[in-house]
């Protein structure tokens, strides 16, 4: 990936976070479209380098503040009627606390089919029992569907039918025997490589429900500390100021979140999901680079390592010999 | 509007806030906006650009560079400062705008400098350590410029990451130094253990709490570690800080230009986070996060052990008041793990990156490097 591209694939991560965050924020809000968020529509012509992603985050910002504005005046024109801020603060607890049931569930649903991992096809809490029970479970199937939608879910041979599985054996070992693919070591690396991402979809979804419970607190604390201000004859006067001190709050919520043992415990784990999917991954392409003959990044990594290897002990001998490095590219001395 | 919150009813919301009020601070957010994405359009690459400083390049070697920057005076010293920064981020950052150009302060100061610029390592750089970087690049380097002016010893100028390498070229090659100055350096990678500071050292924490397997499975996976994934990682220091920092705070900059492009430039630097060498990464995580072993004098590099001890040199080191990159904990209070009697501790106001661009620390920083180096020279 080019620095370019890492810079547009943080940029893209980042403002779909944003939109996340304002939508919390949000009392009844319709959502900020993630799909602008991530920098997809065309660019401007003659944007300067680093510009666009900015721009991006200015038609992000745009969306969530009208959400915003607009949610907060439906809110006023309820308050009439016995809601305003305070309520929607405890409307908004209460709905929270529900999604995180909702998660924990989703969380110990999606645990099952590793639990029963080797408990034979017939094992209770199958894939598609996860998929059905996790959309009937979420109601914004946009975001979560794609934890459960995955597509090793549904291949894993511990909930399929044993003549499939019986077939699938067979024809691996002929494929096999005949040269025709490396169908029995793939078959195998694909498994791993499922389970690997249903166990980072779980870990991830552990981390969410860190999140999530954070945020719970941030609700009272921003609830609290209006109600401090209130005393002390405080005003909030403008509705970026109430932003500011909600993103105030939630800064301080999350930064103790993460830095408690299981907001520590949560992240490693998320992190070592990530690594042996990548493994996995990185074992699937490698069988198959064998297969077509095509050098693997085993192979290229070695080739490396001899190269740096080498460069070492040159070095090591160009100073043994009293050969200084050449100023190879402006030899004036400054002397 | 006032509204008595349920549950107390002594207690009253200070919100006030009125339906019309909050669609006219709509109006005027929008307009903010839209003037700024206009802004945005119309920006050109001069208004754009950072590292301007002219500087010459005289040395190469794999992707690393090292460049000399033009004197600004008749005669600068006769002793150059060879400028060390960090991996996880471009060298950019010690001269972002003409304004708020750290390495243009010193050269003010009549300081000759060299930067030693560690380029945009890729796959092939995998197996390079901190050994590599030390004795190897960072080693020609400090023998290109001893050649280039004909001297011994040389000044060597450390910030964060480059202050480790730095700390480590210093005990192995002290004879090549004259003075050693280390800013924002990590050095003792426990000294925030139950000091633990709000907000600070979320890097120290999740990396201690990684197991060794852990890091071996992040780098044999990824070979060299993805920018982007090193990115996201600073950005995780400060999640909601970095969401307002795209809304809330940038609502408030687009009105005034001076603020954009400096926001601007800094985005540009942000967004250029090179590959860090897997190996390399191995190492810092296991001996120094984890294990500590640069302050205990434990860390070998090439088979050699870096005893501080052997720091004989006069030392200067910087640390920010408000660095929570690294805590202050971290980079604090460790002289007498050096050999040398001559070691100071400079304080300057500002976080990590803010004590080479913030305003404050502009007019501290620079200024007190260049007379602590001049008053050992």
């Amino acid at each position: 990936m080019s620095p370019g591209e890492q810079a547009a694939s943080l940029y893209g991560a980042w403002l779909n976070a944003i939109a996340g965050f304002y939508r919390a924020m949000t009392p009844g809000a319709p959502g900020v479209s993630e799909a602008s968020a991530a920098g997809s529509g065309p660019s401007p012509e003659g944007l300067q380098p680093g510009v666009r992603p900015i721009l991006d985050a200015i038609g992000v910002a745009q969306q969530a503040f009208n959400q915003l504005y607009v949610g907060y005046a439906r809110l006023l024109g309820d308050a009439a009627a016995g809601k305003g801020v305070a309520a929607w603060l405890e409307t908004g607890q209460a709905e929270m606390q529900k999604w995180l049931e909702n998660l924990g569930e989703l969380s110990q649903t999606a645990m099952r089919p590793v639990v029963d991992r080797g408990a034979g096809s017939g094992a209770a809490g199958g894939a598609t029992e996860w998929l059905r029970a996790g959309v009937a479970l979420w109601q914004s199937p946009q975001l979560w569907q794609s934890f459960l939608s995955a597509p090793g879910a549904m291949l894993d041979p511990r909930d399929s039918h044993p003549l499939v599985a019986g077939l699938e054996r067979t024809f691996t070992a002929l494929g096999d025997a005949l040269g025709a693919a490396p169908s029995r070591a793939l078959s195998e690396a694909y498994r791993e490589l499922f389970r690997a991402d249903a166990d980072r979809r779980r870990a991830q979804l552990e981390y969410f429900l860190l999140i999530g419970r954070t945020w719970l607190r941030v609700n009272e604390r921003v609830a609290a500390r209006l109600r401090e201000m209130g005393e002390r004859d405080e005003t909030v006067g403008t509705l970026m100021a109430l932003v500011r001190l909600w993103t105030g709050v939630a800064d301080e919520a999350v930064h103790e979140a993460m830095q408690s043992e299981e907001g520590l415990k949560v992240t490693a784990a998320y992190i070592r999901a990530a690594a042996q999917f990548r493994l996995q991954q990185n074992r699937v392409v490698e069988i198959v680079s064998q297969f077509y003959n095509v050098p693997t990044r085993r192979e290229l990594d070695e080739a490396y390592r001899e190269i740096h290897e080498l460069k070492q002990r040159l070095r090591g001998l160009e100073r043994r010999a009293g050969e200084r490095p050449g100023a190879n590219v402006d030899g004036g001395p400054e002397s | 509007m006032r509204e008595r919150t349920k549950g107390d009813a002594s207690s009253v919301s200070p919100v006030r806030l009125g339906s019309e009020a909050i669609l006219r601070e709509l109006g005027e957010v929008n307009r903010k906006l839209a003037r700024g994405a206009e802004r945005l359009a119309e920006l050109t690459e001069e208004e754009l650009a950072i590292a301007t400083a002219p500087k010459d390049e005289v040395y190469r070697s794999d992707m690393v560079r090292l460049y000399r920057y033009r004197p600004v005076v008749e005669r600068p010293a006769s002793v150059p400062v060879l400028i060390v920064y960090a991996l996880v981020g471009r060298y950019q950052m010690i001269d972002l705008e003409a304004d708020r150009s750290f390495v243009r302060k010193l050269l003010g100061e009549g300081l000759d400098v060299y930067m030693v610029d560690w380029g945009l390592p890729t796959r092939a750089h995998r197996w390079l350590d901190i050994g590599d970087y030390v004795n190897g690049y960072l080693d020609d380097c400090v023998e290109v410029i001893r050649a280039r002016h004909g001297l011994g010893a040389i000044d060597l100028l450390g910030i964060c990451q480059g202050g480790v390498f730095s700390t480590c070229y210093a005990a192995l090659h002290r004879q090549k130094l004259r003075n050693l100055v280390l800013a924002v350096t990590p050095l003792d990678f426990h000294g925030d253990s139950g000091r633990l500071e709000a907000g600070a050292g979320y890097m120290n924490l999740w990396a201690r709490t990684l197991s060794g397997e852990d890091i071996d499975a992040l780098v044999d996976a990824f070979g060299a570690i993805p920018g982007a994934m090193v990115g996201f990682s600073f950005l995780m220091m400060s999640p909601v800080g970095n969401l307002a920092k795209y809304t809330t705070e940038l609502v408030d900059l687009l009105g005034d230009d001076r603020r954009l492009l400096n926001f601007l430039r800094m985005e540009r630097w942000i967004a250029d986070r090179p590959d860090h060498p897997g190996e390399l990464v191995r190492q810092w995580f296991k001996d120094l996060y984890q294990a500590n072993k640069l302050v205990r004098s434990e860390l070998e590099l090439d088979g050699r052990r870096v005893d501080l001890k052997n720091i004989t040199l006069p030392v200067l080191n910087v640390f920010a008041e408000g660095d929570v990159v690294v805590p202050t904990a971290c980079s604090r209070g460790v002289g007498d793990r050096f050999g040398t009697h001559d070691y100071t501790e400079l304080a300057v106001p500002g976080g990590h990156i803010g004590t080479f661009v913030g305003g404050k620390a502009q007019k501290i920083l620079a200024p007190a490097i260049a007379r602590w180096i001049r008053e050992r020279s």
